[in-house]
């Protein structure tokens, strides 16, 4: 029990050091909020064009769209750490060595210093919903009580699975010298499938079948689904009961793979 | 030896250490497929929405795909540097530059070849080649499309150096300056004319990305001038390359070590 106290500590310590190292370039959180605009601009015209030429409009009305593609965004972005890229670089550099020398287990460590980027990114988060919420006189969030439970629920649950399937991406990077194709593999992989793009329901049949195989959805898709009220709070237990099983399965998945990478880690010096 | 001769022994060397490490050729390989893959899929997913966009038909739009993908690798191989400069003024390696006897911003692009960059080339060419065939293209077309390939990447290249000369100013955290410039990149993957003007011609005046794919398209498909879609693309290289040489001379007159 008294491993509690200590353990308590050092996560936050950890977490602060973190928060204080991205507060230390505060400037360019801003430069990384445009680049996500400019993407989600381009974005919602693209899909503004299809709604207005398609016979018919499509399966999710205009305003709803809209709504969906800002939460999607906001979503996403709180959510868009870059671990696996970070964590390539120390084990370039071998200064990966230093993380194992300290007394705590290596995936709860890092999950502390990614939450700090959570915490901040979810303050830019706000602020893009704030935006879209006086730009598009729409509402981007759809809550009561009930639902509003719900969906934080959800985001925290996304988060879990966000973070198992960056560590077991960042596995890859013990194997490899330069971060680029487990990065982009992770991230093209999640831009598809997590319905950041599109809600998975305009996906075709078999897009969609490959998407909810996969974990990405319950990143992006089931928040957003919650955040519009599209699926009730009563009826949000199995999406919530999928996000944990899927936090759940990655972690346990990023510990055991972990173990066996860790035995055939060669540091590189420094 | 000349400079140029200089330029080509650090990128042939530089590519050498680069084929050393064969999983990372495997994994990047695969990662430039996926970052390929990804955006012919969400395109799956529009197309069947709407059968065309803007009149252009699926194979015309996989020819924009293409020329992006190609410009987009070319790029990557020889000028994949310039998404590094952020981190070497944090690090202190952009003082070594300015120590070598050379031009600096030519000799820092090629010295940073992209493995990956081979799978964006290889993925160009192949959608060009699938588009070509779909579209029967007469033969004088053929050697024009890495001619707009090359137009591309000079073009993509030079705006990245650009915004890249805010983080020799500004030292940052690093590479989000040639985000910007990439999503911006990724749009002109399809027709201009589903964009609002303002869009439209922000990407073919402004920051020219569209101007080596759309405008040969126009030309190709729509019955547009034969003199832009030739001429605006080595046009738009042009002025684009010597506006990032003067911007990135002014940067260096602005720069200031970081002393790491």
């Amino acid at each position: 029990m008294a491993e509690i106290p200590r353990f308590a500590g050092t996560a936050r310590v950890l977490f602060s050091t973190a928060v204080q190292g991205r507060l230390a370039y505060a400037k360019y959180f801003f430069l990384s909020l445009l680049g996500f605009f400019v993407s989600f601009g381009l974005t919602l015209m693209l899909w503004l064009y299809v709604n207005d030429h398609r016979t018919g409009g499509l399966a999710v009305g205009r305003e709803d769209l809209v709504a969906y593609l800002v939460l999607a965004l906001a979503v996403n972005f709180i959510f868009s750490f870059s671990l696996d890229s970070f964590l390539a670089g120390r084990i370039r550099t071998g200064l990966i060595a230093v993380d194992l020398l300290k007394p705590m287990n290596f995936q709860w460590m890092y999950f502390f210093i990614a939450l700090a980027d959570v915490v901040i990114q979810a303050c830019m988060g706000a602020a893009v919903l704030l935006i879209a919420f006086c730009v598009f006189s729409i509402r981007p969030l759809k809550l009561d009580a009930a639902q509003g439970a719900v969906f934080f629920c959800s985001l925290a649950l996304a988060m879990l699975v966000q973070y198992g399937i960056c560590f077991i991406f960042t596995l890859g990077a013990f194997f490899t010298n330069f971060g680029y194709g487990i990065f982009n593999l992770r991230l093209m992989t999640q831009a598809t499938f997590s319905g950041v793009f599109a809600p998975l329901l305009l996906y075709p049949q078999s897009l969609r079948a490959v998407a909810y195989a996969l974990p990405f959805h319950c990143v992006v898709q089931t928040p957003a689904m919650l955040g519009l009220s599209w699926v009730p709070a009563g009826q949000a237990l199995p999406l919530l009961g999928e996000q944990a099983a899927w936090a759940a399965g990655l972690f346990l998945a990023g510990q055991l793979g972990f173990r066996w990478v860790i035995g055939r880690l060669t540091i590189q010096g420094g | 030896m000349g400079e140029l001769g200089i330029y080509l022994k650090a990128f042939r060397s530089m590519l050498a250490t680069r084929f050393e490490y064969r999983t990372d050729v495997v994994v990047s390989l695969l990662g430039s497929l996926v970052n390929q893959l990804s955006p012919l899929i969400t395109y799956a997913v529009v197309a069947t929405q709407v059968p065309t966009l803007d009149g252009w038909t699926s194979p015309q739009v996989l020819f924009l795909f293409g020329l992006w993908a190609l410009a987009n690798g070319l790029s990557e191989l020889f000028f994949d540097r310039v998404w590094y400069v952020g981190g070497m003024v944090n690090m202190g390696q952009f003082d070594r530059l300015l120590l070598c006897p050379v031009e600096t911003l030519p000799f820092c692009l090629v010295t940073e070849p992209a493995l990956h960059a081979v799978g964006n080339i290889f993925c160009g060419f192949t959608l060009l080649a699938f588009a070509g065939h779909a579209l029967h293209f007469a033969w004088w077309v053929w050697p024009l499309l890495p001619f707009w390939g090359c137009c591309g990447s000079v073009i993509y290249s030079s705006i990245l150096v650009v915004f890249s000369t805010i983080l020799i100013v500004l030292p940052g955290n690093g590479m989000n300056m040639g985000v910007i410039v990439q999503n911006a990149g990724n749009a002109t993957r399809f027709p201009l004319g589903i964009f609002p003007k303002a869009v439209k011609w922000t990407l073919l005046f402004v920051v020219p990305l569209g101007a080596y794919q759309f405008l040969p398209g126009l030309w190709l498909f729509r019955g547009g001038s034969l003199v832009v879609g030739l001429l605006a693309p080595p046009a738009a290289a042009v002025i684009m390359a010597t506006l990032a040489w003067f911007a990135w001379e002014a940067a260096l007159n602005r720069y200031e070590s970081t002393g790491n």
